[in-house]
């Protein structure tokens, strides 16, 4: 890559942070026009590299490289004052958080104008005119540049775009994003991913940083592998992905395939043997005419699903389809307007909780982000007695000891670890803590969350084999909401589409996914196809 | 735990206090573990150090007066009244001829004590306060609310003074003063906490494993509420030992002639001209140990968060 100026330049970076080697020997080139992905495992050290390449390291870093240029310009021990004159007009930055990456209280039009304010000289009026016309290029309403809406007015995919629209509309050379897809749905990420691309035709080089390798496969043009912080592979993408040589990629391309994208075979095998008897299977749950309306919105307004013992259900759709408010209705942490829920033919939702709690041990939940979900005091041990004892025992000793180690090597879990505090635990781990800890009850049935969305792909091929292994071995019935399709795909026997609050189709999992009848899922399985082929152009 | 703001002073009084520095949370995943380890006993730093060397010099002062006084802080001398700061008498005589330095010594157990049970009795006030409004329903919470809102419209000293006027003028009564007074600013600081435990996904999980309210109460909300008031508490301790020396000052604290830096500084007031040992020090010693007190809570606190 070296040899011509490029949008960004990097040749021996090493990065420590408080004197802990995190990157080392890293080199990197993003020419003019071109895609770069930057994949590795979280803790690979991509993060870091990238944030050192733009000025963003943390106090405590220490960055030394040969060679660290943007725009053919050496940033080397750069004042922040200077890079500020870099970062905007050289470099955009598009974030994962799109939530928080926009200030709440701003007109999204002021934001996205923040770039030509600070770097060009046009006059206010100019400046609008660019911001009407890069917001109707990302495909938002041209109106925000004026009138004064927010950040909280505007979905989550609404605000990734406004944050492509804001880091483009300089015109940089160099545009970073930084797992600009993983936390949307087929459909956002597709366009998010076209939008990107556009901004790469017009010649801004463009360096995505991720996870998934599916995602790069069609997207970009080179691919660089990252383990414990250095570069092990790097080369155009098809070659890697053909003919991956670090076992690390080799894991990543694993990992890639494993979910099979939409239009290949699904593990439809085991299922479609025992689909007849599914339908003569007495549900364990059933929520008739769900409702739920929040002030304004109607969020839930008419799902009815029964899900039997052993069987798993997907519930897929996109961001604000209702997904999550039917999962928290089925808990019973949300009470239903109008409609019903029946744990094994008994009343479960509406109820008073002090009605519910005698049976809580029968169902159990597993949502996206496990973290939040863990008391900071507690550690694994503390965590995994509590929910074994009915939340009598503080420290396992004895029969509660042995049964703490077998709930951790349940889930694939060093026993070693039950003195660490969850929150030391890499995302994979805690995962698995959560998933542990949701069947320390034994319950009957497991209602999932989004529960692979915030992991690696490696690490999501191996949760999602853990919870088809569960079901397997304990017979729990699974209700599984995502708007990840190739995760449902995988795990659910049937598959209930929403759209809007309301179930628009419902069937066996290979029939919704082969032969999408409502337009809605068509438009989310030719999303999630389109996704991982790359642009149509 | 950042932008919690010392309750012992209304807001925009806080003389000693900045809003405490917020960390940067680490990079996930590579960092985390390491950063633990090495800051694993994490030291209080050099300003720390000096503080904590203050305070304990302080408890010893405030538990043994004799090693460091000498003299007997009520022994009248008046051939030997409002002699200047020298060999006999370090820091002088006062208008009776009591050592100044003695007294000084003697008062730290006054200023100590009054500072430690009035921030627990504010604490302690302030906790159930807000545990009430933070767990209780919108009445309880709307009554508490307006109640402390209205105490943090008036100076602080002010209440402490409505206080006395009840009780009349005493040690005790003082401290029961300052720590009504600190109390409206634990019990805000608690019922946002409590508020916040409660809504937590901690909590939401405790309610899917089928715990009773009052277990999860117990388990989850008290605990993430009460430390961080004990954190905040450290620092209340400082601004205690002021506030309780300011109402000597005004006569309805520690009577006379029991020392209590306050009140010698009071004493002092007519002598300021000619003998202003008698107020420079004790007014010395509050400032000393109110900061020595904060800099150290600051410090373990930075300490704690860094662990």
């Amino acid at each position: 890559m070296s040899g011509h100026a490029g949008a960004l330049e990097v040749a021996g970076l090493s990065v420590t942070i408080d004197g802990v080697p995190v990157v080392s020997d890293v080199s990197l080139g993003v020419a003019p026009g071109e895609c770069v992905a930057l994949v590795g495992a979280s803790g690979s050290g991509k993060s870091v590299t990238v944030r050192a390449a733009l000025g963003l390291s943390a106090t405590g870093a220490g960055v030394t490289a040969d060679r660290l240029a943007v725009a053919d310009q050496d940033v080397r021990g750069l004042s922040e004052r200077r890079w500020r004159a870099v970062r905007g007009r050289h470099v955009g930055y598009v974030g994962q958080e799109a939530l928080g990456a926009l200030d709440p209280l701003r007109p999204v039009g002021r934001e996205v104008a923040d770039a030509l304010r600070l770097h060009t000289d046009l006059s206010a009026r100019e400046r609008v005119e660019a911001v009407r016309a890069e917001l109707e290029a990302v495909g938002l309403d041209p109106a925000l540049a004026t009138d004064g809406r927010t950040a909280g007015t505007l979905s989550g995919g609404m605000r990734q775009r406004a944050l492509i629209a804001a880091a483009t509309i300089g015109r940089p050379g160099l545009l970073v994003a930084d797992e600009p897809t993983t936390a949307l749905d087929a459909g956002i990420a597709l366009r998010v991913m076209e939008q990107l691309r556009a901004a790469q035709q017009r010649g801004t080089g463009l360096l995505v940083v991720t996870h998934d390798l599916g995602l790069v496969a069609g997207w970009a043009d080179r691919v660089a592998v990252m383990d414990a912080g250095r570069i092990v592979e790097e080369g155009p993408t098809a070659s890697v992905l053909e003919a991956p040589v670090h076992p690390a990629t080799q894991a990543l391309v694993r990992a890639a395939r494993s979910t099979p994208a939409a239009g290949t075979a699904g593990p439809a095998g085991r299922l479609s043997a025992s689909s007849a008897d599914s339908r003569s299977a007495l549900p364990v749950l059933a929520a008739t005419g769900l409702q739920r309306s929040y002030p304004g919105v109607a969020a839930v307004a008419d799902v009815s699903l029964r899900v039997a013992a052993g069987r798993v259900l997907g519930v897929v759709g996109a961001s604000g389809s209702g997904k999550t408010t039917v999962a928290r209705m089925l808990l019973g942490l949300e009470t239903p307007d109008a409609g019903t829920v029946t744990l094994d033919r008994e009343a479960w939702a509406p109820l008073p909780e002090r009605e519910r709690r005698a049976r809580r041990h029968r169902m159990a939940a597993v949502v996206q982000d496990p973290g939040a979900t863990f008391d900071e005091r507690w550690d694994v041990d503390r965590v995994l007695a509590d929910a074994l004892s009915g939340g009598r025992g503080r420290r396992a000793t004895g029969a509660l000891g042995d049964r703490v180690d077998a709930a951790l090597r349940q889930v694939d879990l060093d026993p070693g670890l039950r003195t660490r505090s969850p929150r030391t635990l890499s995302g994979g781990q805690r995962q698995r803590l959560a998933i542990a800890r949701a069947l320390a009850t034994e319950p009957e049935v497991l209602v999932l969350d989004e529960p692979v969305t915030a992991l690696d792909a490696t690490v999501q091929d191996a949760v999602l084999g853990l919870l088809e292994r569960l079901r397997d071995d304990t017979g729990v019935a699974m209700v599984f909401v995502s708007h990840d399709l190739r995760a449902v795909r995988r795990l659910a026997d049937e598959v209930l589409v929403v759209h809007e609050g309301a179930v628009v189709e419902h069937g066996p999992a290979e029939a919704v996914f082969g032969r999408p009848e409502h337009p809605v899922t068509q438009r989310l399985v030719r999303a999630a196809e389109r996704l991982a082929a790359g642009p149509s152009a | 735990m950042s932008g919690i703001v010392d309750p012992g002073l209304p807001a925009g009084r806080s003389s000693i206090a900045g809003v405490p520095g917020s960390t940067p949370s680490p990079e996930p995943g590579v960092r985390a573990g390491r950063r633990s380890e090495r800051f694993r006993g994490g030291t209080l730093g050099p300003a720390g150090t000096v503080a904590a060397v203050v305070v304990a010099v302080a408890v010893v002062a405030a538990l043994w007066p004799a090693l460091l006084g000498g003299a007997d802080p009520l022994a009248v001398h008046p051939s030997e009244a409002l002699l200047p700061p020298g060999a006999g008498h370090l820091f002088g005589t006062d208008e009776s001829g009591r050592d100044v330095l003695a007294r000084v010594v003697a008062g730290t157990r006054a200023s100590l004590l009054v500072g430690v049970v009035a921030t627990l009795v504010g604490g302690g006030t302030g906790v159930v306060l807000g545990v009430l409004a933070g767990l209780g329903g919108r009445v309880v919470d709307a009554v508490v609310g307006r109640v402390t809102e209205v105490a943090f419209a008036l100076p602080l000293l002010l209440v402490a003074l409505v206080v006395i006027a009840v009780t009349g003028p005493g040690p005790v009564p003082a401290m029961l003063a300052v720590g009504f007074a600190t109390a409206p600013g634990y019990a805000r600081i608690v019922r946002g906490l409590v508020r916040t435990a409660r809504s937590s996904q901690v909590v939401e999980t405790a309610v899917l494993l089928g715990r009773s309210p009052a277990t999860v109460v117990v388990r989850h909300v008290l605990p993430a509420a009460l430390w961080p008031v004990v954190a905040v508490g450290t620092l209340g301790i400082g601004q205690a030992v002021v506030w309780a020396s300011a109402l000597s000052y005004l006569g309805v604290g520690t009577p006379p002639p029991a020392p209590e830096w306050g009140a010698m500084l009071a004493d002092g007031r007519t002598y300021l001209a000619t003998a202003p040992w008698m107020s420079t020090f004790p007014g010395l010693a509050i400032v000393v140990l109110a900061t020595a007190v904060t800099v150290l809570g600051r410090a373990l606190r930075r300490a704690g968060a860094a662990r």
